[in-house]
């Protein structure tokens, strides 16, 4: 029982945030084994792989390295815009002993160099590829901690926290609707807020033969609200913050609230099994993973809206300006999402040993079948089948004292995936978007620095 | 060693400032279902000062019924006459008054040379009322150009609806005998508009004066009638239909691998003003109904798309003119997606 009791730290803060890790991974050892590392991840990005690999090397190993994406997305061969992601990823893995238990803290940050977060409320029709517009542009950041109770099995947790957005926007002044841009006299206000959120993420290691390693991971599921109020004007149209339409010298009493929620970003539940195997002791490694994302939760991004209006024409006005009685409002959309569970393979070459370098050789492919239906009605929620091919190198340096009480690796990786083109026909044949058919590739790229001190 | 970990650290420092980026951007190109809202052109990008949206426009003539086909507009062309009798004063705002000009025929314009996007220069003739049916007068034009480059002239005389062909679009057209469509009892049979379908036959819509029909061909010259039906709502509360008249046809061949017939065409309100709708059909017969007009303006006619490719499409109408005093028609060209647009560079549009 004492040896598990440090699993109540478990229960502390820590912080999670979005997961662009989930499309593009992170750490170039593990991106270049296409994220099939759960059962024995042990550097820095064991933060995202599975905390349990936290423990696992006993050395404090620092890390920080460089990831770029670049997206080369079409719909009917018409480049989709798609913003490419770069940025700096830093982690930390800090190990403890009391006696003969071991354990560990992490830390890992992905920081996009562009932003911290990025909240988009698109039109409710707007085609959007769904994960690699909105969903990457976002910060992770997590802490965990972890044990080891006896010599073959490791286990480690964090609960996350991450931000949603409430904005509130304000107008206020005259309007005068003959001559708006001379005449008018408005200004606005604009607040947001960053809430946090929370979510687990725990994972457990086994390694019942020096050779032979499995693991598991559970991450939490999240949902990035997105909620924006706009107001122009009040009830009360004499008030400070009353907005004044005018035409001419007529006064026209009237306000307009707009409300809008909606998902700006989701996470499902998450498990990830992992096996791995050396077939040749220190030269070879071969590792697969299949993760299962319950991806029939999702929460669609099309979300609720809706207007308040209230003008009052004036009589000699009546006729010229024309006021709907009511603006329907917009109703949340299903997206009818399917579960997915993503294949990964690893292999772990090791070419080249002595005591002051160690050269490894890597590959991996993962495929991602795509969870979102053929878009055939209302909404464009876009996204393809993905495959994609990994290759990366590390270079260990030994050596070093004094300068380094350990190691230092550098890994590098490059990574392609291809969309295959899927068609999207319309039920609807006068649909506002119409068929279309969504393709692309991704081109990807890193280099990690991780000093390993013994 | 010491020298490749100072290396290491730089390239480390330099990418730890890699943290400065560019602001990002919406994404773009976005596919259209040719929906609209279509917005005229400017000026700026028509190449033609005035009105926005003008395509081609002439002093004491009213042009009418103008369609696209490669690089030429084919119209409606009538002269006013020299002495033009007044309308009575209770004759409907908007409306061409027939006794002030003469006979219509049909000219062909070619598009602007030198800058101007989508607009046209003043053309000519190419066909004129010679058979009896034709009740003296030619009108409302459709032209479709084969594969093999000839065209076919579909036209509107009082008797029916007529086929003239050239070996080219830019060619002298010939008429075949008769009308190919004659109207039904107490009917009229005016603006043609054909495609090809997805059956590869030809598909002629067509105004009939309470409606449109269609008919089919194999060989572009024998019409059978078909079915034509419409479903979808008209959102459009605060008038009422009172028919559907003047289509425009266009055949898509959508990147998903579908073909589809879209046709624009007027909805005549109750209280007389026009509305165009999009109605978009997979077998030729049956259409599904865009619910909203795809336009703003609320006297448009004539409605023609012209197909710059899969996303863009440049729709010519035609909105009331004044000339010479007169009530006349000019055309126009728009665009959707609205946010389209253009260089007056002729060389792509």
């Amino acid at each position: 029982m004492r040896r598990l009791l440090p699993l109540l730290v478990l229960l502390a803060p820590a912080s999670v945030s979005a997961q662009a890790m989930d499309t593009y991974g992170m750490g170039s050892r593990s991106t270049s084994l296409a994220g099939a590392v759960t059962a024995d991840v042990e550097d820095f990005s064991a933060n995202y792989y599975n905390p349990a690999g936290i423990v696992r090397s006993g050395e404090i190993r620092v890390a920080a390295g460089w990831f770029g994406v670049y997206h080369d997305l079409y719909l009917n061969d018409v480049d989709s815009n798609v913003d490419p992601l770069h940025g700096v990823i830093v982690g930390l893995n800090v190990p403890g002993q009391i006696d003969d238990f071991r354990f560990g803290f992490g830390l890992g940050v992905h920081l996009n160099d562009q932003r911290i977060s990025r909240s988009r409320s698109l039109p409710r029709q707007r085609p959007r590829w769904e994960f690699y517009d909105n969903r990457p542009q976002r910060t992770y950041l997590a802490t965990h901690f972890a044990i080891q109770p006896w010599d073959w099995i490791r286990i480690g947790g964090g609960i996350g926290f991450l931000s949603f957005t409430a904005n509130t926007l304000a107008i206020r002044g005259t309007l005068d609707i003959t001559n708006p841009e001379r005449s008018s006299r408005l200004e606005h206000s604009l607040e947001g807020e960053l809430i946090t959120i929370r979510f687990p993420q725990v994972g457990i290691q086994v390694q019942p033969l020096p050779w032979l390693n499995f693991g598991a991971v559970y991450r939490g599921e999240y949902a990035l609200s997105n909620d924006l109020a706009a107001m122009v004007g009040s009830r009360d149209p004499s008030g400070d913050d009353g907005v004044v339409i005018t035409a001419g010298d007529i006064t026209i009493p009237g306000y307009l609230n707009l409300i809008t929620a909606s998902t700006n970003s989701y996470s499902p539940h998450q498990f990830s099994f992992g096996a791995s195997v050396e077939p040749i002791e220190d030269q070879l490694r071969i590792s697969f993973d299949l993760t299962w994302l319950l991806w029939h939760l999702y929460q669609s991004p099309i979300g609720l809206s809706d207007v308040e209006l209230d003008i009052t024409v004036p009589p000699e006005l009546a006729g010229m300006i024309m006021v709907p009685d009511s603006i329907t409002p917009g109703e949340p959309m299903e997206a009818f999402f399917n579960d997915r569970v993503v294949p990964r393979v690893g292999v772990e070459w090791t070419p080249y040993r002595d005591p002051d370098l160690r050269v490894d050789l890597r590959a991996g492919y993962l495929y991602e079948n795509s969870p979102a239906p053929e878009q055939r009605g209302y909404s464009n929620l876009v996204d393809n089948d993905r495959h994609t091919w990994n290759l990366g190198a590390g270079f260990e340096l030994f050596g070093l004292r004094p300068l380094l009480p350990g190691s230092l690796a550098i890994d590098v990786h490059v990574a392609y995936s291809f969309l295959p083109a899927r068609a999207h026909r319309k039920v609807l044949l006068v649909d506002a978007v119409g068929d279309y058919v969504s393709r692309g590739h991704i081109f990807a790229g890193g280099v990690t620095l991780e000093a390993r001190f013994e | 060693m010491k020298r490749a970990l100072q290396v290491a650290g730089l390239a480390g420092l330099c990418l730890s400032c890699s943290a400065i980026g560019d602001p990002g951007g919406m994404p773009d190109g976005l596919p259209h279902g040719g929906t609209g809202l279509f917005r005229l052109l400017d000026s700026e990008e028509s190449g033609i000062a005035g009105l926005p949206g003008r395509a081609l426009a002439l002093r004491n003539v009213a042009l009418e019924s103008a369609m696209r086909a490669d690089d030429f507009l084919f119209h409606t062309h009538q002269p006013l006459v020299d002495e033009p009798p007044t309308p009575p004063d209770d004759f409907p705002a908007n409306e061409v008054f027939q006794d002030a000009f003469g006979e219509r025929s049909i000219y062909r314009a070619a598009r602007f040379t030198e800058g101007g996007t989508g607009a046209f220069a003043p053309g000519t003739q190419v066909l004129s009322a010679s058979e009896a049916w034709e009740g003296g007068e030619v009108f409302d034009p459709w032209v479709l150009i084969d594969e093999d480059g000839a065209a076919r002239l579909y036209y509107a005389g009082a008797g029916g609806i007529g086929l003239a062909t050239a070996s080219s679009v830019d060619g002298s057209f010939s008429k075949q005998s008769g009308p190919i469509i004659t109207p039904e009892a107490m009917g009229v049979a005016r603006r043609p508009t054909v495609v090809i379908g997805p059956d590869d036959a030809y598909w002629m819509y067509y105004d009939t004066g309470d409606g449109i029909a269609v008919a089919r061909s194999e060989d572009g010259a024998s019409f059978s009638p078909m079915s034509f039906s419409v479903s979808g709502l008209d959102e459009t509360d605060d008038t009422f239909e009172v028919r559907l008249a003047n289509p425009g046809a266009a055949r898509v061949d959508t990147a998903a691998e579908r073909t589809l017939i879209r046709l624009y065409v007027e909805s005549v309100r109750d209280d007389g003003s026009r509305l165009i709708y999009l109605l978009a059909s997979e077998d030729g017969e049956t259409f599904d109904r865009f619910p909203r007009p795809v336009m703003d303006q609320t006297d448009v006619r004539h409605p023609a798309p012209y197909i710059v490719d899969e996303r863009v499409t440049f729709l010519y109408t035609n909105f009331p003119f004044t000339s010479g005093g007169f009530q006349t028609r000019a055309v126009t060209v728009a665009v959707a997606p609205a946010g389209e647009r253009f260089d007056p560079d002729p060389e792509t549009m």
